[in-house]
């Protein structure tokens, strides 16, 4: 087994049982903290598939953003914010029906579909990203800044307590 | 790859609209709270020059050859479908803007961000209907979607519309995250996202690797193709991805559902159709079916409910997802393709018309905080206000699809599409369903004309101009459209035709 | 390729044992008397008041969605910034300037509507 094996085997096992407890614990602050556990495993994936870039940008916003956003909605809700909450709704058995026949249906194509595998070397990611972004995929780039600014104007017309 | 400002001149409308959206929140910003009521005034602007652009740009093509311009590479596509499009989205925001004027005042709504988040969404569908790319679909699809999402909401007084927009988000952001993962696995299959390229240059689309590598069978291709499908059937809310649209609908102030359940579902057919009939054409024989299915449930599901409805907005909610179930029928009709997609768009219009229509009476008669919305509000209208009567009225047999109006032309058109594809259940099914609809819809007219209310209990109705203007408008689009369909009905099947394949 | 993240391993192999050790180290070394004193939470040193789980002002939410949003404009910039001047020419100075500029607007929005200021 190769080092590349290992470190896809532990950080899958760390994805996994870290997602299994963000699920199953009881307290919701605890299951916020295994949430960043999970988002720092996938960080690694990204960085055994060389994107490092991905990679970054998970840890900035996954970890550094997501996960502290989520942990204040914890804390602004009333109730929850106390300690242990059951941790099944009450259609639980459905949504896991749903979300186990969609987890089967992309087993099986991860299995069988056939990939386009690229023939090139690995190149710098990133620069090679950015070159991308500022002439091929330049449109999509300033696309995302008028959702950001459409989010921005949304989030605080609606969390803020009185208009001005 | 550079971009001319000679490709940037494809895309004015679009720019209009966006520079229009950033002079309405420059505007509030620095407008004192008292005179901020000209900025649904402002809004109009935009909105109307970019449709007198897009009108021009459709008028100097609908004689001779049909114009098509790749912009950003292949990213985006000017054609005369997305310009047909394009007036569908903006009438239904011209009159959505109309329709608020008075609304927002009296609601005591802010102005600038929901004139602003208005043309944002405006911004968004256009797009849509541009993209052949779908990173570029996505982010467009995402730009409507957080518009949209805040606008529902946008009422913070009332707890209904907080639920709506809570509602609506945490199941878009679902619906995005298929998106999503559908765009990753044809990714994945292809080592492409441009769908497809109308003019033949390049044949590392989507559509043309599957010809070329033989990808009929590729399991992540169909994965990914049956989740692009789910995301997008959700914004066009079709059944089963439907949950949300009775509350949304009901939920979200009246002005806002009026925009949204005619735009967003535009949009969302104006991708779709882009989607099934651009990029993966030659995959007809899969997904056909599919749709298929999908068409008869949602026709089904909707008008069985729209039936039970007592409330006249939840009524029209559900009215909605039945009509996006004709819509379907016409998508369905793969193999009659050179005239299935121009009765989509020709449908568009006229849902669009008659539609945010109906929801403008429900304008008139409904009072502060949304009030008067059951049927037993419409007793004796036709009475006391005759022209806000008859006007419902023609809104009302034009959804139901009565002869002579633009709804009984726009499923005429589906119907034939669907019979010249051999399918002659859903055809029939089409059939059944609308008559099934015409008790619900003439419920109203009923309650107008045959019943009498007390003097005491006569309410008085909005009498803004503004609304008269949208009601006019939408009034006389719905007659247009049904006495002279020529000109739009031409118009639409050469935009249709702008999405085959060279030499069809 | 991995050889380059070696180090960063390292560190988490060295930060992880340093802490396990110490944790370890003291529960063997120290002496363990529990007095009401020494079980109450440690709060730099004064005494703590009231639970940690307080329910929140919706004002921090808003700073915090405002931090996500400029915190995703940054990580998009960030591709843009590694590249050479002579790969970006003009054309990228303007696209990232049209990029930002959207933003910057969304900036005196939240400004001008005092969402960055506290009361």
């Amino acid at each position: 087994m190769s080092a590349h094996q290992l470190a896809f085997l532990v950080l899958g096992v760390l994805i996994l049982v870290s997602a299994l407890m963000v699920v199953t614990v009881r307290n919701l602050v605890h299951a916020a903290l295994f949430l960043i556990l999970c988002f720092a495993g996938v960080a690694g994936l990204y960085v055994l598939l060389q994107a490092e870039f991905l990679a970054v940008a998970q840890v900035l916003i996954y970890i550094g953003a997501i996960t502290v956003l989520i942990l204040f909605g914890i804390m602004l809700t009333r109730k929850i914010t106390g300690g242990a909450q059951p941790p099944l709704a009450s259609h639980w058995k459905a949504a896991g029906a749903g979300a186990g026949a969609f987890l089967l249906l992309l087993l099986y194509v991860a299995m069988t579909g056939q990939w386009q595998v690229s023939d090139q070397p690995p190149m710098d990611s990133t620069t090679t990203l950015g070159l991308a972004l500022v002439t091929r995929y330049v449109l999509p780039f300033e696309l995302a800044s008028v959702v950001l600014l459409a989010a921005l104007v949304g989030a605080v017309l609606l969390a803020r307590d009185e208009t001005r | 790859m550079t971009t001319t400002w000679r490709e940037l001149g494809y895309l004015t409308p679009e720019l209009v609209v966006l520079l229009g959206a950033a002079a309405v929140l420059l505007l509030d910003l620095f407008l004192p709270r008292g005179r901020r009521r000209v900025l649904g005034g402002v809004a109009l602007v935009p909105l109307g020059v970019a449709l007198g652009w897009v009108l021009r740009a459709l008028w100097a093509q609908s004689g001779g050859p049909s114009q098509l311009h790749k912009v950003f590479g292949a990213l985006l596509l000017r054609d005369p479908y997305s310009l047909g499009f394009d007036v569908v989205f903006l009438v239904a925001a011209i009159l959505g803007v109309l329709l608020s004027l008075r609304y927002v005042e009296r609601e005591a709504l802010p102005a600038g961000e929901y004139y602003a988040l208005t043309l944002f969404a405006v911004f968004g569908m256009m797009m849509m209907a541009m993209s052949a790319e779908l990173i570029t679909l996505f982010i467009s699809y995402e730009i409507l979607s957080l518009a949209v999402y805040v606008l529902a909401g946008i009422a913070r007084g009332r707890a209904v519309s907080a639920e709506a927009s809570l509602k609506y988000f945490l199941l878009g952001a679902f619906a995005s995250g298929f998106l999503v993962y559908g765009i990753a696995l044809v990714y994945g299959a292809t080592g492409t996202t441009v769908l497809y390229d109308p003019l033949g240059q390049s044949a590392s689309t989507i559509s043309g690797l599957i010809l070329e590598r033989g990808l009929f069978g590729n399991a992540l291709l169909l994965a990914g193709l049956a989740l692009l499908v789910v995301g997008i059937a959700f914004k066009a809310a079709i059944v089963p991805f439907h949950a949300w649209v009775p509350d949304v609908y009901e939920g979200a102030p009246l002005p806002v559902t009026a925009f949204m359940s005619a735009g967003v579902k535009a949009a969302a057919f104006a991708a779709f159709a882009r989607l099934l009939f651009g990029g993966f054409r030659n995959l007809g024989e899969v997904w056909q079916p599919v749709l298929w299915v999908l068409a008869v449930l949602t026709m089904v599901l909707g008008n069985a409910a729209a039936i039970r409805q007592q409330n006249v907005k939840r009524m029209l909610a559900y009215s909605s997802i039945a009509h996006a179930g004709y819509l379907l029928v016409a998508l369905a009709a793969y193999t009659a393709r050179d005239v299935a997609i121009g009765s989509v768009l020709y449908y568009a219009l006229t849902y669009t018309a008659m539609g945010v229509g109906a929801f403008a009476i429900l304008l008139v008669v409904g009072q502060e905080g949304e009030a008067n919305q059951e049927l037993s509000d419409y007793r004796g209208l036709a009475s006391r206000h005759p022209w806000a009567a008859a006007a419902m009225g023609l809104f009302m047999i034009s959804l139901a699809g009565f002869p002579l109006t633009a709804g009984f032309l726009g499923k005429f058109y589906i119907l034939n599409a669907a019979l010249r594809a051999d399918l002659d259940g859903l055809a029939v099914v089409l059939g059944l369903a609308s008559v099934v609809s015409w008790y619900y819809y003439l419920r109203v007219v009923w309650f107008m004309y045959m019943t009498e209310v007390p003097k005491a209990a006569v309410r008085p109705i909005s009498r803004a101009t503004s609304l008269g203007v949208a009601v006019a408008v939408a009034a006389l689009l719905v007659i247009a459209l049904g006495v002279f369909p020529s000109t739009a009905l031409a118009v639409a099947q050469m935009a249709g035709h702008t999405l085959l394949p060279l030499g069809y | 390729m991995l050889k380059e993240y070696f180090p960063i391993l390292l560190m988490l192999v060295l930060a992880i044992g340093f802490g396990v050790t110490m944790i370890f180290l003291s529960s063997l070394a120290g002496r363990k008397t529990a007095t009401a004193t020494k079980t109450a939470p440690y709060e730099c040193g004064s005494l703590p008041v009231g639970s940690a789980r307080l329910r929140f002002d919706v004002k921090f939410y808003v700073v915090a969605i405002l931090f996500i949003l400029f915190d995703v404009e940054a990580v998009l910039l960030w591709p843009w910034a590694v590249l050479q001047a002579q790969q970006l020419k003009l054309t990228g100075l303007v696209e990232a300037a049209v990029f930002v500029g959207i933003l910057l607007l969304g900036y005196l929005y939240a400004l001008r509507k005092g969402a960055l200021e506290w009361e």
